[in-house]
């Protein structure tokens, strides 16, 4: 029995589905397994990849504009995020508790002990398609996205 | 590790006052700064060297220093701008 069946019987054992919902699942599952193997995969990528490279966004933007008019534009080098995000992951272990009381403080809880450098590059990743855009309602307006 | 920016422009305009454009030869603060480095290069890896060796979990001052190289040489191309009330101060790390 495959883990996504037995994941799939688990939830109808704990009534977060239904039998009907669970049986369309199981068939989806057995219609998926049914259907013929996808060819082997070659390399992943093949020719020259600079232009791949050149597609990734090389910054972050944050852009703030407050209602009284007042404008602040920061572009950030992504490898800064990167470094800067490795450089937390290796701070000694007695000033990161002090780091993170002080921002505990400041109601700020995340714990960047637990920040593993492997998390980093799935973060770093991630932020190619993040864009976080806040309109308040007194009229100040902050953008963050990457290009 | 990326070569550390060059220089740094900064603009400062104010109603009140004459606006100021500086162009700082940030290469000239690495070359001075270069040799404390190395010092204290050689410095992390006897530290690390005598941690490790007396069994501390902790040793790594040395990747931390080179850490907060890379850092430094992933400054370029930082940009910071801002506009309040008239004034602009605008900052590029080249």
């Amino acid at each position: 029995m495959n883990e996504d069946r037995v994941r799939i019987l688990n939830m109808l054992a704990a009534g977060k589905i239904t039998a009907e919902e669970a049986e369309n699942l199981l068939d989806a599952l057995e219609s998926r397994a049914a259907a013929p193997a996808a060819p082997p995969a070659g390399p992943a990528i093949t020719g020259d990849p600079q232009p791949l490279l050149d597609a990734l966004p090389k910054f972050l933007y944050v852009k703030v504009d407050s209602a009284d008019g007042d404008r602040v534009d920061v572009k950030v080098p992504i490898s800064l995020v990167r470094s800067g995000l490795k450089l937390t992951s290796l701070i000694p272990p007695q000033a990161m508790d002090q780091i993170n009381d002080q921002m505990t403080e400041k109601g700020i809880t995340i714990d960047f002990s637990n920040l593993k450098p492997e998390d980093i590059d799935e973060l770093v990743e991630a932020l190619r398609e993040m864009e976080i855009t806040v309109d308040a309602q007194n009229g100040d307006k902050v953008r963050v996205y990457t290009a | 590790m990326n070569l550390p920016p060059l220089s740094l422009w900064l603009a400062v305009d104010s109603p009140e006052r004459r606006p100021v454009r500086l162009w700082l030869p940030l290469f000239l603060v690495w070359l001075l700064l270069l040799p404390l480095v190395v010092l204290a290069l050689v410095g992390t890896v006897l530290a690390d060297v005598i941690l490790a060796i007396v069994g501390q979990r902790y040793h790594y001052y040395t990747l931390l220093l080179l850490g907060c190289c890379e850092v430094i040489g992933d400054t370029r191309g930082l940009v910071v701008s801002i506009r309040s009330d008239g004034s602009n101060v605008d900052m590029t790390f080249l």
